[in-house]
């Protein structure tokens, strides 16, 4: 029988092409989401890229703070493990509202593990971010890093770590993975499925995108004098496919009955600049994108990006795709789809 | 005493051992008071003692509300009845050794509770907050005396529960500037209200040094472990600042007062300690003295995670809050065994 996964936030930008691999890789998905920042379309979508596979998706709108809901979900499947992906991330806001950041994600995950617990399921794969690695003294970083937060969002990460080491050391039933990702960018190659935030992006490539369509006059560039090869800040970027493959790896290595609660980079190795990144989706795209170049954001780091070792090593898994593939399949997603799963211009006011 | 206009204060915890102490010292302050309590590790006769000791006009002023700061439908229908000036959050968990066993019940009590509070009295508009924080932020401190603005951190999930709460408090008063909060780290709470009818009364095997002698002097229990006997200290046990709880419940008063006093007191920490330390030895030897019994003592090796020495600078307190802790060591004991010698079962009629 398929083992049966229960994906939170499986309608999110990782999310989706997670249950997606999923479905591929032979399990079934039971996807929770309060349809925060998504809706059900990706996950109609998904379904019908995985064609027969779809079979094994169900989802369901329920939050995570509704625990009656959860436990519903828990009583009508056994499940093998739990993908939290579920949880608010941008940094910004988590700042000016940083209750509904650790209302969302320290409830949440709280909720989510009381109720696996009550349930027997102690399998645990968690989207924690290279966030917790601040700004970092050394790069590569490397999953024994200090580690710190300088926002709400990245405290909410945190703590989370933390509370997921807590629980496995009073219980050693509990088998978790922290899965610090680093920048996920791209989109599935069909372009039917991809990255749709509600509002201003917060991150570079959904940004470049909407410059890209027309959504937007410019991209603004933050922090030209970083000491980089050309000034501007130096990250991970990571195709959204290899994260997700990386989901499935680290779900396969939840079998292991030596692991206990570990963290694994998700990152592919390779630092890249804004300009870099830039200038390979230009070229991907043929748009030209027009920069306006600012001051550096407080809170930024120079350069951030991963040691992949560990992960290599110990779930034998590796990024495949490097930054051409990543902004052709992101444009690929933006052009089918200018205004991501609202195919009807909802952005008038572009 | 009072001020002109009555200002309501919520108390979650209110029926525990330093809740009740505060909410004696508040009423008789002329405060009004609502508890909100799930009795986890807490009982209605110690809300009943209170108002025998508080006399019934004052009792008047009380209101007791059974409810569990994770069910925020229960902090909703205090909120949406009555306006609150401020709240003193005692509410949580505290026992290290059961929040390495079972920190789920710590992360979900502890920080579900207190984030449940903040957004309902966000959507009230309250937004004046004495929180219960511990010197177990400090970790095992290089230097004492702690001042406020040593490095913070966290040796088990119970301190993790107070590291957390303390960052999200910045948090929320960073992000909106007119929250007041106070954090207040309390050292180590012993002793009991001068009259002997409320005092502290554990579920269970007690964690903490005092309650556990006192249940050694009463009979309860057969002796006293003292964990460690080779630290570096005068007598080789391990030294704590032992404060007051009636020092403590006023720490707290000063601290609404200052929350109402001023508007720029943003999210600030302050050490409720004596600045005196003691060690294990010093407290069972003035327990004795103060009890006429003796204490069997059985010495144990040193347990992981405890600190050799831990005592509070008090000066921001005494600075800022106009505070000050006025009893020592005898005080705590002689009120300790008042309390343990009435009620050697607690609040319970045992025996």
């Amino acid at each position: 029988m398929a083992k049966s996964v229960l994906v939170t936030g499986g309608a999110g930008y990782i999310g989706s092409h997670t249950v997606l691999q999923l479905l591929e890789g032979g399990y079934s998905a039971v996807v929770v989401d309060n349809y925060d920042n998504s809706s059900a379309a990706s996950l109609q979508r998904v379904k019908k890229l995985a064609g027969e596979n779809g079979n094994r998706l169900s989802f369901h709108q329920v939050d995570l703070r509704d625990r009656p809901a959860l436990e519903k979900i828990f009583s009508e499947t056994k499940f093998d493990a739990v993908i939290h992906f579920a949880g608010l991330k941008a940094v910004g806001e988590s700042v000016e509202k940083p209750l509904l950041y650790y209302n969302n994600n320290i409830v949440g995950t709280v909720t989510l593990l009381e109720v696996m617990a009550q349930y027997g399921c102690k399998n645990l794969v968690f989207s924690s971010s290279a966030t917790v690695y601040g700004w970092p003294k050394e790069v590569p970083c490397t999953e024994e890093s200090p580690i710190s937060a300088t926002n709400p969002y990245g405290r909410t990460k945190l703590f989370i770590e933390e509370i997921c080491r807590d629980v496995h050391r009073s219980d050693s039933e509990w088998k978790i993975i922290l899965l610090r990702y680093f920048n996920p960018v791209g989109a599935h190659p069909s372009g039917y499925i991809g990255e749709d935030p509600l509002g201003v992006p917060n991150n570079l490539m959904p940004y470049v995108q909407q410059v890209a369509v027309g959504r937007r006059p410019h991209l603004t560039v933050f922090g030209t004098d970083y000491k980089t090869k050309d000034g501007t800040g130096v990250r991970d970027y990571i195709h959204v496919m290899d994260l997700a493959d990386g989901h499935i790896a680290a779900l396969r290595k939840l079998d292991d009955l030596k692991i206990s609660c570990e963290v694994y980079n998700l990152g592919t190795g390779n630092g890249t600049s804004v300009l870099e990144m830039v200038a390979a989706f230009e070229k991907a795209s043929g748009k030209k994108i027009p920069l306006v170049m600012a001051g550096r954001r407080p809170g930024d780091a120079e350069v951030v990006y991963a040691s992949t070792e560990k992960a290599e090593r110990e779930l034998n898994w590796k990024a495949k795709n490097g930054i051409e593939e990543m902004c052709r399949d992101l444009w690929n997603w933006a052009s089918n789809n200018p205004y991501g799963y609202n195919s009807s211009s909802n952005g008038s006011s572009s | 005493m009072g001020s002109s206009v009555e200002q309501n204060i919520l108390v979650t915890g209110g029926a525990g051992f330093i809740g009740t102490h505060t909410v004696v010292q508040l009423l008789k302050d002329g405060f009004k008071v609502s508890i909100i309590d799930n009795f986890d590790n807490s009982v209605i006769e110690a809300v009943d003692r209170v108002r025998e000791l508080v006399g019934p006009d004052l009792s008047k002023k009380l209101d007791f509300n059974l409810g569990d700061l994770r069910n925020k439908g229960d902090i909703e229908k205090l909120f949406s009845k009555q306006r609150f000036d401020a709240v003193i959050h005692f509410a949580g968990l505290k026992a290290v050794g059961e929040s390495v066993e079972n920190p789920r019940r710590y992360f979900d009590n502890n920080l579900v509770g207190t984030i449940n509070l903040y957004e309902t009295m966000a959507k009230y508009n309250c937004k004046m907050m004495v929180f219960s924080s511990s010197a177990t932020v400090y970790g095992q401190p290089e230097k004492i005396p702690c001042m406020e603005d040593f490095e913070l951190k966290a040796m088990n999930p119970y301190g993790r529960t107070k590291l957390f709460l303390e960052e999200i408090a910045r948090d929320i008063q960073k992000a909106e500037p007119e929250w007041r909060i106070i954090l207040l780290r309390y050292f180590n709470p012993v002793g009991a209200h001068e009259s002997g009818s409320i005092g502290e009364d554990p579920k269970g095997i007690p964690n903490n040094l005092m309650p556990y002698i006192q249940q050694v002097a009463v009979g309860r229990l057969p002796e006293l472990n003292v964990y460690g006997h080779d630290y570096p200290t005068e007598d080789g046990s391990a030294v704590r600042d032992y404060i007051h709880v009636m020092d403590l419940a006023d720490g707290h008063i000063a601290a609404l007062r200052k929350l109402f006093a001023d508007p720029k007191i943003g999210c600030t920490a302050y050490n409720l300690g004596t600045g005196q330390g003691t060690s294990v030895l010093e407290m069972v030897a003035a327990f004795e003295k103060a009890s006429g019994k003796k204490i069997p003592i059985k010495l144990c090796p040193r347990r992981s995670g405890d600190a050799t020495a831990v005592y509070a600078s008090t000066e921001k307190a005494e600075k800022e809050l106009g505070w000050k802790a006025k009893y020592g060591v005898d005080e705590m004991c002689r009120d300790q065994w008042k309390w343990a010698n009435n009620n050697p079962w607690g609040y319970q009629n045992k025996l």
